[in-house]
């Protein structure tokens, strides 16, 4: 059996103290899309910098490719692809110039692939790094982290900068990279509409902890928003751990988010209550309520 | 075959995606718009085209054609099954009512009347609308 491209076990990271990381447990499988998403400050950028090794857990254990991201070989290293969330390319440089210099360290680097990305993506390769806009550094960035053609992806909001015809062609690439089936993907963004067409799994992050982790066809078809009519109460049968979350409003309507629900039946519950599948924003907003 | 003109998926939809396209392979097979032996478009293609996850297209081809309506040749594209023409089977046909039985079920169940009652109505229904 091969390892997952990214194991994370009860992994665990403080800033002072501020829990940032309160016990992580997750994998990401061969040609999996992960789709990371939380608000400011719930820990998203730390949980890829820590799974990827740059500081030290305070808590248990990140792997990669079945190393301990904290000690990892140059090999296992080599097969990371990682576009940080604030780009650290060299200001002085011509783009061309730092392409070639991060090719250096890749015998495997793809110059064919790294060309057609600069021209679909309109990089202007003559051109002095501090001169590229905040779009065009984001792409330099993406492109130098793609061109030894890693087979675990970690990007921390890498379409932030990007305009919607940009972004459209950086899912497309991404798209076209998992349909290999064999490398991973990680990414983090607050753009959900993205995450949903091209994320196979969802990680919500709360407060330093997983309040998600669940395929996107699942989520869809699995996760309802129930609308009880006033005054009426879920069947115990229905409650339990499978509810989410449960908001009551002034007016004695109950709306309750309801996981497994191919566990129930509309039978289970009060005669009139409402039932309702939701987009992912539906259900960021109703977490976060 | 074209991705783009063949297909509608909405990703952003509580829908997921590989439903949506179960739904409108199945539809347009029992229409005659997809004939017996026409090409799907790659898992690739498909996803690339309409920048979504591959996994989710994948999943809805290969429950097509457990379901017989798709068929794989070895290194071939995916294919209209042949034994899929005009006619469908009942199974079938009875699979594209399902969404509005459920919904009547739900309805039924909401105002308290028994299978008997409902299936009276509906027969009586039919009837009226084959004179």
């Amino acid at each position: 059996m091969t390892d997952p491209a990214l194991s994370l076990d009860q992994l665990a990271k403080r800033f002072d103290r501020t829990e940032v990381l309160q016990g992580i447990s997750a994998s990401v499988g061969p040609g999996e899309v992960i789709g990371l998403l939380g608000l400011n400050g719930a820990g998203k950028t730390t949980l890829l910098e820590t799974a990827l090794g740059f500081s030290l857990p305070d808590g248990g254990s990140a792997r990669i490719f079945g190393q301990a991201s904290i000690e990892m070989d140059g090999a296992t290293k080599a097969r990371i692809g990682f576009v940080p969330q604030r780009d650290e390319l060299l200001e002085g440089m011509k783009a061309e110039s730092y392409l070639a210099l991060i090719a250096e360290f890749y015998p495997n680097w793809n110059r064919q692939l790294v060309d057609r990305l600069a021209r679909e993506w309109a990089v202007p390769l003559a051109t002095r790094i501090n001169k590229l806009s905040v779009g065009q550094r984001q792409k330099l960035s993406i492109i130098s982290a793609l061109g030894h053609e890693p087979d675990l992806i970690i990007l921390d909001e890498p379409v932030a900068s990007l305009d919607p015809v940009a972004r459209r062609q950086f899912l497309k690439e991404l798209v076209d990279i998992a349909s290999g089936q064999t490398r991973s993907i990680v990414f983090s963004t607050h753009i959900v509409s993205d995450l949903e067409r091209v994320a196979s799994r969802v990680w919500l992050m709360q407060e330093g902890r997983l309040a998600l982790d669940a395929g996107m066809d699942d989520l869809k078809e699995n996760i309802v928003r129930l609308s009880l009519p006033k005054g009426a109460q879920l069947p115990p049968a229905v409650a339990g751990k499978s509810v989410l979350r449960k908001r009551s409003a002034a007016n004695g309507e109950t709306t309750v988010l309801l996981r497994d629900w191919n566990h129930y039946a509309a039978a289970d519950l009060p005669a009139g209550t409402q039932i309702d599948s939701l987009s992912l924003e539906d259900l960021f907003l109703e977490l976060h309520a | 075959m074209e991705g783009r003109a063949l297909f509608t998926l909405n990703p952003n939809s509580g829908i997921p995606i590989y439903r949506q396209l179960i739904e409108q392979v199945r539809r347009m097979v029992a229409s005659g718009q997809l004939q017996p032996g026409n090409e799907m478009p790659s898992v690739r293609e498909l996803a690339v085209t309409h920048a979504v996850n591959p996994m989710t297209i994948s999943k809805a081809y290969s429950l097509l054609e457990n379901e017989g309506l798709l068929e794989r040749q070895r290194g071939k594209a995916m294919t209209i099954a042949a034994e899929h023409g005009s006619k469908e089977s009942k199974a079938a046909r009875l699979q594209h009512l399902q969404p509005a039985v459920e919904q009547l079920a739900m309805a039924a169940r909401q105002l308290q009347l028994s299978p008997d009652d409902v299936l009276k109505a509906l027969k009586n229904t039919m009837e009226q609308h084959d004179d």
